[in-house]
């Protein structure tokens, strides 16, 4: 059946998460490595994201937590010596870096075959002239371009196109440097930024209107095809598709246009030669039967996840069965494990998917949507009906809303801009349009959205209208209550435009609802994902909850067996794929326990909803109805709320109110801990120091807080995730300037005001506990002073620099809250010390974002532990402590600035980077620069531009320009950072700032890419900052030049490889430390 | 929009599926079946194939691209007896549209039923087999459904009855439910199709049947054998050619109606992704000396495939034709055509 005799096999990961890639090739690459382990393949693994499931134990044979960059991986070959390696599951991060590994001569120098599609296959499609000429030769049309080397000649091209055009650079992921230009200005700008990231940029004709469709495409190497499944962007071109909402199976094409773009789908892959999977992207005239290929990828994509999961059909897994060289037709249908792989799905559903986006949280940010990615996560809906589909996405993206109707309304100036030129609001807009009083041509004009879409939405609106006519449910007809449950009204909506609350949170009038329907039998059904629409037998775990139906397509056995795991929903800044590893290890402790597990979660990018991963998935919302729904139905003998993040721990005080049991920790526990006030006298009684802090309500109690404490205030309201509208204000005005906005988020809410704290070192705990006992704890220290969010943090675990003394404290303390709390199960802190005080700044009982890391760096399972704890079972605890670690685990941000054009990128204490690493070094040096390296910093090669901001700072960074100086970098600085210098006795060449018309000037060097590192200390933390400052960070980001900002990591930087060369970094895997 | 009116599928051992009306006002019987097809209605319910079928189709949302000029469908009319579905859409959208789904239903004089969870009846009828049903349209009289096509060349629009295309190779037409995709595939390589049997022609062309088929066709097919001329099935049209071979054929546990099934050229790795339509299949063991499984189907091992070792027969039980514009390459029928040439 295979090929080859192949017995080890490297394969790439994708590192950190980034905006462009996440979370769906942590899915793709874990599917991967199973399909190989079946095959009794020895795997090793290149990824330093340690908070995947792939990098877990068990899944791969070898992981090594190093950059994936052609420097390290040969490294790695070199002494694995592997006989194939495969580069198709860790997107374009290791798609580009084996084309380069193939370039330069490393795999043939070491005997490695690549395994599936051939290299030169994956360049055909990544080189967009090459592309164009491979498709002419079989008469397949592709988009009217020319590819350019120059500014001048992209000029010149997009004059003989005509504008609008649209500039795409070669080799990048998700559309970085793309962009549309309508006039030649815009193209100048766009053109000189897209040269940075690529040498090769495509200057094409704007299709922007068209339709734009996909088909997943695979390939084997007897020449097999299928399409797994097609997808129809519900936005038409122009907008990005990971910025659009995406319909699966596509909806507004006749079998016609179906079958012809199948078949050329079928005719591209065989031409260009893939074995495995691809995804084939077309533009289709909405007018006729005119189409163009946009692209190609060669590669496992977002939207091959996304097929996945809306079809059932392991398209990862089974292309790397694929690419060991197994048929199509030899492979089994993982789902009815009775029929063949080689199939096409037949859906008896519809899913949608919804981007997320964290806009919000980004100072500066455009918001406008074009084509390149800006949105951080994906929720995947499925329905059987569009209406139904599309409000359940809806609410499961998360941001406050209720569904397309019976939301807060939203506010435009300018109803026509803003369908004409999208936002992330846009579908909320067209919400907003036809309660105006647009037609649904009106809104096709402005928008281009097929209007059969449309005529979905305004049947929405239509039965909104018709639930608002009454104002009891007793008069509401029973058809009429029917029929907006089966369009997908959740309780929520019909509680609000029924019984028309005037304020309060509506609990009491959803509950309403909820037993008004129970009473009348308005209850949903559950329905199988079984990839072939019910004609065959499927015994598959893959469920959803609809109302359109009859019968469940299960029987549930409510024998007390069963534990229900609520997810973490979609990746957004603050909640990634750490809060997944978590689920799905909980999952796993409980099947291990002999019980059986049942997942709750949207989010096609994650690994929880591989149905592999539990006894039953139910893809399906988070919110209080659809949990309260399941457990109606699957009568569980608990569930677990403290495995994904803050969706989960919100719902625990209403799933407890509602009679459905939590394990672990107890409801009212949560409470004490999420209540400030309730949380802030458990401290009190046990003597544990706290930040001093107020409620307040009015201004003047705020500003009298202000003198009693002084500045600078965190400002926030209650109750958040990641900081959302939480500020630092150092002074009066900013603290004025910032109240409106705060207490805009929220007037229920009063605004929190926290005494803060600078130059305060941060300390974290994440531990787990049985009935109030502390069991295991893993301690780790910030290398930012706090301030910084602590998903923006650098942490270091076993702390380094932290004195005995604070350590004895700090778990004195945790001991203290476990005890307060009474906690069973995870738990996490954040502290900080300065002198000889330490405070706690927050506490979550809960798992957090550094369970995965600490859990692989300790090699102690946490979530497992506590898993265990929860449900009662005896665990062994470890007899291992922190302090023994001979090594060290560094964990570091990944931020997306270069892809949210305008936003400035400085830390503060709202969170904003999109992922992180985890490495592993002998010492702290070597993980600094291991996972420095592995976000995309490159060790510089000679110049360093220093702007080091307020005279603390200065002091700070003063150390770390010595070392450089004395490793013979050159150094440029700002006025006054270079005055600071000269005064202390190092050179450094002044440059002028950028707004000053002389020369030398700081935005020459970047635009020309003469320096190799930033370093740019903002003067404080409030918004007031320097337009200069503003412009040198945006201008490192937007020219791709490495940029730090903050003055103690650079320090560590700079020492760590002043200290160490690159050939000091040891080529080690996790199980070598 | 109009009221609603409640319409219920009655099925022979007493199941009942209640949902609303959206075609024709009248109550009709007819054999029930599914089909998992997710795009194609409109060339699926024009198919003479489906004539007399209550057809249900487990995709849930039909009707949002409407219904195409005549030309675009494989008949000129809608061919099933009634139509079975979850969703239909009242707005339809496409370029190509001549009028909505529910208008045309109505105007051939279908009824329809949506509000249906077909995902649960096509479990019923798999687990129970496909069986008779009645739409009965709240208040309407019951009208006589059509029968299952028997006649020859039947159902054809104009154009295609007689004989079409004005290629230099002529071909016969034996069989049932004759659709115009099929006779696109064969006019576009230079081929004229024919029903007239007494004709002269180079080849004969077999498609499909709904049941055992009758003694008269069977007796064509045998001539046909006999003739020495090459033939080719499709869409079934290996059981009339098995059975006038002396073959057997049999009911299948699980019918094949959808447009993903899994076929394999046997003895070679190459498979291929067909369109379906049918319940029986030839039985391998029964095919006479000199004839051969050509076919088989990936998923339960069915026949979906004959031919003969040595002389130019063979048929498939799949439609090799999937849309009626030239696709992928149709071998199945290049090959035919090639026989012909090569023997003229």
């Amino acid at each position: 059946m295979t090929q080859h005799n192949i017995k080890k096999v490297v394969l790439l990961g994708s590192g950190a998460l980034k905006i462009g890639e996440a979370g769906e090739f942590d899915y793709s690459g874990s599917q991967a490595l199973k399909a190989l382990k079946e095959e009794g393949i020895h795997t090793v693994l290149i990824n330093p994201n340690i908070a995947t499931i792939q990098t877990s134990e068990n899944i791969a044979d070898r992981v090594y937590f190093l950059p994936v960059t052609p420097e390290y991986v040969e490294k790695v070959i070199a002494r694995e010596r592997p006989d194939g390696i495969m580069l198709a599951f860790g997107g374009q991060t290791a798609l580009n870096c084996g084309v380069a590994l193939h370039k330069s001569g490393v795999l043939e120098k070491y005997g490695v075959r690549v395994l599936g599609t051939p290299v030169q296959a994956i360049i055909d499609t990544e080189d967009r002239e090459l592309f164009n000429r491979k498709l002419a030769e079989i008469g397949v049309k592709t988009i009217k371009s020319e590819a350019v080397t120059g500014v001048e000649e992209a000029k010149r091209v997009a004059g003989e196109l005509g504008y609008p055009v649209i500039v795409r650079a070669a080799y990048t992921l998700g559309g970085l440097g793309s962009g549309f230009a309508g006039n030649e200005t815009e193209l100048d700008s766009l053109a000189r930024k897209a040269f940075t990231y690529s040498p090769q940029i495509l200057v094409e004709k704007s299709l922007k209107g068209w339709k734009e469709i996909e088909y997943e495409v695979m390939r084997d190497r007897h020449d097999n095809c299928i399409t797994v499944c097609n997808m129809e962007n519900f936005d038409p071109l122009g907008i990005h598709t990971g910025e659009s909402i995406v319909v699966a199976p596509v909806q507004t094409l006749s079998n016609v246009e179906c079958r012809k773009l199948r078949d050329l789908a079928i005719r591209i892959i065989r031409h260009i030669g893939i074995v495995g999977e691809c995804n084939v992207q077309y533009a289709l005239d909405p007018v006729s039967e005119e189409y163009v290929v946009i692209e190609v990828n060669a590669r496992l994509s977002r939207s091959s996840a996304l097929a996945s999961k809306a079809t059932g059909f392991p398209l990862a897994f089974v292309a790397a069965k694929i690419g060991l060289g197994y048929g199509l037709h030899e492979l089994k249908n993982s789902v009815t494990k009775v029929t063949t792989a080689f199939f096409e799905p037949a859906l008896d559903y519809v899913v949608c998917k919804i981007p997320r986006w964290d806009l919000g949280k980004f100072k500066g940010v455009s918001r406008e949507l074009g084509s390149s990615m800006k949105s951080v996560g994906e929720v995947m809906a499925i329905g059987r009906n569009f209406e139904e589909c599309i409000q359940k996405g809806l609410r499961m993206i998360g941001q406050g809303m209720h569904g397309f109707v019976a939301n807060k309304e939203l506010t435009v100036d300018d109803l026509d801009e803003a369908l004409s030129h999208p936002t992330d609001k846009r579908v909320f807009q067209l919400a907003g349009a036809f309660k105006a009083g647009y037609s649904v041509d009106r809104i096709f004009e402005l928008t281009k959205i097929d209007r059969w879409f449309l005529h979905k939405l305004a049947n929405i609106i239509r039965l909104d209208g018709e639930l608002g006519r009454y104002d009891s449910l007793a008069a509401v007809p029973h058809a009429l209550l029917v029929e907006a449950k089966q369009r997908g009204f959740s309780d929520f909506q019909i509680a609000r435009e029924v019984l028309k609350p005037q304020s309060g949170d509506m609990e009491r009038e959803v509950a309403e609802v909820r037993e008004w329907r129970k009473e009348r039998g308005v209850t949903p059904v559950v329905k199988r994902i079984d990839t072939l629409a019910g004609e065959y037998p499927a015994q598959t775990n893959y469920l959803y909850v609809t109302y359109n139906g009859v019968a469940h397509d299960v029987d549930f056995v409510r024998d007390g067996g069963s534990v229900v795991v609520l997810g973490s929903g979609a990746y957004r800044i603050g909640s990634s794929v750490e809060f997944d590893w978590c689920s799905v290890n909980a999952a796993a402790a409980i099947r291990n326990s002999g019980l059986r597990s049942i997942m709750i979660n949207y989010n096609p990018e994650t690994v929880s909803t591989d149905y592999d991963m539990s006894d039953r998935l139910y893809f399906d919302e988070l919110t209080l109805e659809r949990v309260l729904d399941i457990t109606d139905l699957e009568v569980p003998r608990g569930v677990v709320v403290s495995m994904g993040g803050q969706i989960p721990n919100t719902l625990a005080m209403r799933l407890d109110a509602n009679g459905v049991p939590l394990v672990g920790t107890s409801a009212e526990n949560i409470d004490r801990a999420e209540d400030r006030h309730k949380f802030s006298s458990m401290c009190d009684e046990r003597g544990i120091d706290q930040p001093r802090w107020r409620e307040l309500t009015s201004l003047d109690d705020i500003y009298k807080f202000a003198d009693e404490v002084g500045f600078p205030l965190l400002i926030r309201p209650s109750y958040v995730l990641s900081g959302a509208a939480m500020n630092v204000v150092s002074n009066r005005g900013e603290l004025e300037h910032f109240l409106t906005l705060a207490t805009s988020v929220s007037k229920q809410h009063p605004v929190v005001v926290t005494e803060y704290l600078t130059h305060a070192k941060e300390i974290e705990i994440d531990a787990v506990a049985r009935d109030g006992e502390m069991l295991i704890y893993a301690m780790s220290e910030h290398v930012e002073f706090a301030g910084v969010h602590s998903g923006d943090a650098t942490m270091v675990f076993p702390p380094q620099k932290m004195y005995v003394e604070t350590m004895r404290r700090v778990k004195k303390i945790a001991r203290e809250v476990a005890r307060g709390l009474n906690i069973t199960g995870p738990f996490n802190m954040q502290l900080m010390a300065k002198e000889n005080d330490i405070k706690v700044i927050e506490c979550n009982l809960r798992a957090s974002r550094s369970f995965p890391f600490v859990s692989k760096v300790l090699k102690v399972n946490f979530i497992e532990l506590a898993t265990k704890v929860m449900l009662g079972l005896p665990v062994e605890i470890p007899h291992k402590s922190a302090f023994e670690l001979d090594y060290v685990g560094i964990k570091a941000p990944q931020f997306s600035f270069s892809r949210l054009q305008k936003a400035d990128p400085v830390l503060g204490v709202e969170m904003s980077s999109t992922g992180e690493v985890g490495c592993l070094g002998d010492d702290y040096s070597e993980a600094i620069l291991k996972s420095m390296i592995s976000v995309g910093y490159a060790i510089p090669r000679k110049n360093i531009l220093l702007s080091t901001g307020d005279a603390h700072a200065k002091t700070d960074m003063l150390g770390a320009a010595r070392a450089l100086a004395a490793k013979g970098y050159n150094l440029f600085a700002t006025g006054g950072t270079a005055d600071f210098l000269a005064a202390n006795g190092v050179e450094a060449t002044m440059l002028h700032w950028p707004d000053s018309p002389e020369k030398p000037n700081t935005l020459d060097y970047i635009r020309e890419r003469k320096v190799d590192l930033v370093v740019n200390i903002p003067k404080n933390l409030s918004a007031a900052e320097l337009n200069n400052d503003y412009t040198i960070r945006r201008s490192a980001i937007d020219f791709n030049v490495p940029l730090i900002t903050n003055s103690r990591l650079a320090s560590a930087y700079i020492h760590a490889f002043c200290k160490l060369g690159p050939d000091d970094i040891k080529i080690k895997a996790w199980d070598e430390y | 929009m109009s009221p609603k009116k409640t319409a219920v599928l009655v099925l022979e051992d007493g199941t009942k599926f209640t949902g609303f009306s959206f075609g024709a006002d009248v109550s009709v019987s007819g054999e029930v079946v599914f089909n998992t097809a997710m795009c194609g209605y409109p060339e699926l319910l024009s198919d003479p194939l489906t004539r007399g079928q209550i057809v249900a189709l487990t995709y849930p949302l039909t009707g949002n691209y409407g219904i195409p000029c005549v030309a675009e469908l494989e008949s000129d009319r809608a061919q099933i007896a009634g139509l079975v579905v979850t969703d239909c859409s009242d707005e339809h959208s496409h370029w190509n549209a001549r009028r909505g789904l529910c208008d045309w239903l109505r105007e051939w004089g279908v009824p329809a039923i949506c509000g249906v969870d077909t995902r649960e009846l096509a479990k019923h009828l798999r687990e129970k087999g496909e069986m008779a049903g009645r739409i009965i349209i709240d208040g309407a009289a019951e009208k006589v459904a059509a029968e299952p096509l028997r006649g020859l060349g039947e159902g054809l629009g104009e154009g295609l009855g007689g004989s079409s295309g004005g290629g230099g190779i002529a071909i016969c037409h034996i069989g049932e439910g004759l659709k115009r995709s099929v006779v696109a595939s064969l006019v576009r390589r230079g081929a004229r199709v024919t029903t007239d049997f007494a004709a002269d022609c180079d080849g004969y062309l077999l498609t499909g049947t709904v049941d055992e088929a009758s003694a008269e066709l069977i007796e064509k097919v045998r001539e046909a054998i006999a003739s020495g001329k090459p033939i080719l099935g499709v869409c079934g049209g290996d059981l009339p050619l098995a059975l006038a071979a002396g073959g057997r054929i049999e009911k299948l546990a699980h019918p094949h109606r959808g447009t993903n099934q899994p076929v394999i050229e046997n003895g070679t790795p190459r498979a291929q992704i067909t369109t379906q339509n049918h319940a029986w299949a030839v039985v391998a063991d029964s095919l006479p000396a000199g004839w051969e499984v050509s076919y088989e189907n990936l998923n339960d091992g069915s026949v979906e495939g004959i031919r003969h070792r040595a002389l130019p027969f063979g048929a498939v039980s799949f439609h090799p034709e999937a849309s009626l514009r030239p696709v992928e390459a149709e071998p199945i029928y290049d090959e035919f055509i090639d026989s012909i040439k090569s023997r003229k």
